[in-house]
């Protein structure tokens, strides 16, 4: 892989936080990669680390071959846009987009070309001689884009920068920078606590915790694959369990949780039997049925209903499993065998939760 | 695993990036404190340090003998002439920061909740003697009050009275009168701005709980104005405790301040080690005077 | 600016508020007013009423050479101490902002010594120190003397703002390529130029006033406070009246410049109005 950005063991602390711990990552030219986590877990220090605004305690960071751990972030080839799009406020925003430029000594009339080509591209010829305060925030969010990417960096960082459009905007935005990236084949190294946007955008996903890297891979790889009960709650597996393994049935092995409920699981047969695990299955796997069609099988358990959601495009429906605690299903009104619109609280009901779609994780994972 | 992270020794790459931005940091500090702050030793720290070693030397003629002692502290104790002179300044420093206080604080009160829409000019007026020449302003009263001033012409013209009085000037009343005049502004702009930044919702909360208008300004705005009430009356203290522009426009033989005996050591007297002692005495004054202050301050708002 | 009408204040108290703040203003402002009127009486003496009018001290004024020449000396004084302090102020504000150092509190109370000690003590202290080294006394001196006074002003209003200042536009600046000297200069001077214009302006005011400092640091070179107070210890000359018009005039122009540059920075903030004057401290 050829890496234009690299860290080897990275830490980082601030008084007695360790902010980043041990860090290894390295990042493909040309992709898009994500580091998802939620506050705290190290995200944005490690973006500093690599525009230079940190400086790393230990480990070192290689941008395109060379170590750059004493390099100053104004010699980095790497521009950032940043969370509060920090615009100059005293210049216009032909200045702003114009700054990397001009301190770079370039001509005035290439430089005049080459803003308005940009200011042209995010569609912002006309506020050329606006002032920063004049803009709406997606119109800052643009003008921040375009004073970055002008520079023709190695390495783009963009450190949360949706955080304060409204949804709509966003869902937007995201799709506009993921065609700029695909249009430029700039590597673009993109921070953000939100997992759906990170799915929309990303080629390869970091999600981190507590200044470590838990898991990185392709959105699907993370999604299907969560590496830790951690992951995967991260990205909407509900349905945690703390459970034991019990015998081999199969082509899984049993797991037992609650009381007397047990599932088969292919996902267990890692682990030997008396193992402490905790198991997880996301919403959308779990079938809910109807005495009317239900079939005996190993992985069906009765429950009855405890709260039904229609959110219009779904049906989420918890399920409570009696001493086994509660379930969560998402399925889509289609694919349910019965009328859903007939239910009440309290009526028996069946989940089948499929062997395969059973994550299983060793105890303190 | 996390032993193994401590034990390791850290990448000499890091450890000397790290060295690096330390001496480079430590250079910009030196470039941007480094100048102003040797300007700052040359002309105000070693002056004020020499202040204090010249009180305690003497003279004898015209030559200053350098050997240390406390002889000046003595004689300004000991002699009426000085230590009365320090308690009458002292007193008309505090007759004019109170007389400064009951005008002023009233008049930012006024500022902030009955001028409404005349705020912002009344407040430029306010600010205006401020930067308008101390010296002129206390002319300004020289000429009012003097026997051929304003007051006496007028008073003459009105026939109240037959001939000028001279009871007006040169006298403790017009130095207090004339101080009080140019310090009124320096009170009432802190208080301004103390008063203007408690926020609205605190008053309203209070008489919202039934206290009365009074109550409220009792408990709760005195105290948060404090503030500016102390950095006005701070400023006004020691500004009046020191000047000696007023009293010797103004003063008269009855009104001499401090100030004017420093400076009478200084010229004619030419006894330099005793003038700075005088000026330590001062200095003295006015710091502990602050430190008062600000103790007082922090307690009240605990 | 809102009218609104608090509460707490009763409408009959409020009249009484009207009644004093308007004694007050007028007790502020008379002895102005009367200045500024005699100064275009034509008689010599201050008596009331006033028989003639005429621009005569003004006249008297404009011949006398040796107040030009120290209205003068008093132009170049304050024009040099305003770059002196805020040159020697700024870099110092930037590294109190900027930088932790052993005994940083101590040095910044100790900054604002000059402002709340008496004039004639600093004065006097930078005069023993001149006459040890043996340094003759001229409007030099009397330059350094003011920026010892106006340093902690330009440095309390300019550390002021430097605190307000949002810092990722410095970094915006160096990820940009700018390094910390440029991004210094493109960035971070032209948004705090407003406290810099004002500092100057309460510098250049402050300074051309000054009385005590320059009464132990004065050579030969008399500037216009000096020669004011040589002219009031003789005694009450009527042309005085006609400077104290004029600068007044002058006062109240920098001023409403000065205000309007601040009320400028502050418009997009919740604020009160008007510049934190030096004498109140930090």
């Amino acid at each position: 892989m050829d890496n234009v950005v690299r860290l080897e063991r990275v830490s980082k602390r601030f008084e007695d936080f360790e902010a980043v711990k041990c860090l290894s990552l390295s990042v493909a030219r040309g992709e898009f990669l994500t580091l998802l986590g939620s506050s705290g877990c190290g995200k944005t220090t490690t973006l500093r680390l690599i525009n230079g605004f940190e400086l790393a305690d230990d480990g070192e960071i290689y941008i395109d071959g060379t170590l750059v751990n004493a390099t100053p972030p104004y010699r980095r080839e790497v521009n950032t846009v940043f969370q509060n799009y920090a615009l100059f406020p005293h210049l216009s925003i032909f200045d702003n987009v114009a700054y990397g430029l001009s301190i770079r000594g370039l001509n005035k009339a290439v430089i005049r070309k080459r803003v308005f080509e940009m200011l042209d591209r995010v569609g912002l010829v006309e506020k050329a001689s606006s002032r920063p305060a004049q803009l709406s925030g997606g119109q800052m969010q643009r003008v921040a884009l375009a004073r970055a990417i002008i520079n023709e960096p190695r390495v783009l960082l963009l450190d949360e920068p949706l955080g304060a459009l409204d949804a709509k905007l966003r869902r937007t935005m995201q799709l506009e920078l993921k065609r700029i990236h695909t249009r430029l084949g700039i590597t673009f190294i993109y921070v953000t606590h939100d997992q759906e946007e990170a799915f929309v955008m990303s080629d390869r996903i970091a999600v981190m915790n507590d200044g470590r890297l838990v898991q990185i891979g392709a959105p699907t790889d993370i999604f299907e694959r969560p590496a830790n009960a951690f992951v995967a709650e991260f990205v909407g597996t509900g349905n945690f369990f703390a459970a034991i393994v019990g015998e081999a049935v199969g082509e899984g092995r049993r797991v037992h949780f609650g009381a007397e409920c047990h599932l088969v699981a292919t996902g267990a047969n890692g682990f030997a039997e008396g193992a402490s695990v905790t198991i997880a299955v996301r919403p959308q796997p779990v079938q809910v049925l109807t005495a009317t069609c239900v079939e005996e099988s190993e992985n069906v358990l009765p429950g009855t209903l405890k709260e039904i959601v229609y959110v219009g495009a779904v049906v989420r429906l918890t399920i409570d499993l009696g001493a086994g605690g509660t379930i969560q299903a998402e399925n889509l009104p289609e694919n349910l065998p019965f009328d859903f619109r007939r239910l009440r609280g309290g009526d028996k009901l069946w989940v089948h939760v499929p062997a395969g779609s059973i994550l299983v994780y060793g105890a303190g994972a | 695993m996390s032993s193994a992270e401590i034990t390791a020794p850290a990448s000499p790459a890091a450890l000397a990036a790290k060295a690096q931005y330390r001496r480079d940091r430590i250079l910009r500090f030196a470039l941007c404190f480094g100048p102003s702050f040797a300007y700052l030793v040359v002309f105000m720290i070693v002056p004020y340090l020499l202040i204090l070693i010249f009180s305690f030397w003497q003279v004898e003629g015209y030559a200053i003998i350098r050997d240390l002692t406390i002889g000046n502290y003595i004689r300004i104790f000991e002699n009426p002439l000085y230590w009365g002179t320090v308690l009458k300044s002292l007193e008309i420093a505090f007759i004019v920061t109170i007389a400064a206080n009951v005008i002023g604080y009233p008049l930012a009160f006024f500022l902030v909740f009955v001028a409404g829409r005349h705020r912002q000019w009344l407040y430029f007026l306010i600010i205006i003697p401020l930067f308008t020449s101390f010296l002129l302003r206390a002319f300004i009263w020289k000429t009012i009050l003097g026997r051929s001033g304003v007051v006496n012409t007028a008073l003459e013209y009105l026939g109240f009275i037959d001939e000028p009085i001279s009871l007006f000037l040169y006298n403790q009343f017009s130095v207090c009168l004339t101080l009080t005049y140019i310090f009124i502004p320096f009170v009432t702009l802190p208080v301004y701005t103390a008063l203007e930044k408690i926020p609205k919702e605190l008053i309203e909360a209070s008489l919202d709980l039934g206290a009365t208008p009074w109550q409220t300004v009792r408990r709760v705005l005195l105290p948060l104005s404090i503030p500016g009430v102390v950095a006005g009356s701070i400023v006004t203290f020691a500004l009046s405790f020191g000047d000696f522009v007023t009293p010797t426009l103004l003063g008269g033989p009855s009104g001499i301040m401090i100030s004017s005996i420093i400076i009478g050591q200084f010229g004619a007297a030419f006894d330099w080690p005793f003038g700075s002692a005088l000026a330590i005495v001062v200095l003295l004054v006015v710091l502990i005077t602050v430190v008062i202050a600000s103790k007082f301050e922090r307690r009240s708002l605990a | 600016m809102n009218s609104y009408h608090h509460p707490i204040i009763s409408p009959r108290s409020r009249l009484w508020f009207r009644v004093f703040a308007i004694s007050t203003y007028v007790f502020l402002y008379l002895p102005v007013v009367v200045l500024v009127v005699f100064s275009f009486s034509d008689s010599k003496l201050l008596v009331f009423p006033i028989d003639e009018f005429s621009l005569r001290w003004y006249g008297v004024l404009f011949a006398n050479k040796d107040l030009q020449r120290s209205i003068l000396n008093s132009f170049i004084v304050a024009g040099t101490v305003v770059p002196v302090s805020l040159a020697l102020g700024t870099p110092l504000a930037f590294a109190l902002d900027r930088f932790q150092f052993p005994g940083k509190t101590v040095f910044e109370q100790g900054l604002l010594i000059p402002l709340i000690v008496p004039g004639l003590i600093t004065g006097l202290a930078i005069l023993l120190v001149l006459k040890e080294l043996e340094v003759r006394l001229s409007l030099v001196t009397v330059i350094i003397g003011h920026s010892i006074w106006c340093l902690p002003i330009v440095v309390t209003q300019v550390y002021a703002r430097l605190r307000r200042l949002d810092q990722t536009i410095e970094e915006a600046s160096m990820d940009l390529g700018a390094t910390r000297a440029q991004t210094f200069l493109r960035v971070t001077l032209p948004n705090i130029r407003t406290s810099l214009v004002a500092s100057a302006l309460l510098t250049f005011t402050l300074s051309f006033d000054e009385v005590p400092v320059t009464f132990f640091l004065t050579g030969t070179q008399n500037t216009l406070p000096m020669h004011i107070w040589s002219m009031l210890r003789e005694g009450v000359t009527p042309e005085i009246n006609a400077i104290a018009t004029i600068t007044v005039a002058i006062s109240i122009i920098i001023l409403a410049i000065a205000l309007q540059l601040l009320n400028r920075d502050n418009s997009a903030r919740p604020r009160q109005p008007g510049p934190v004057t030096g004498n109140n401290g930090a």
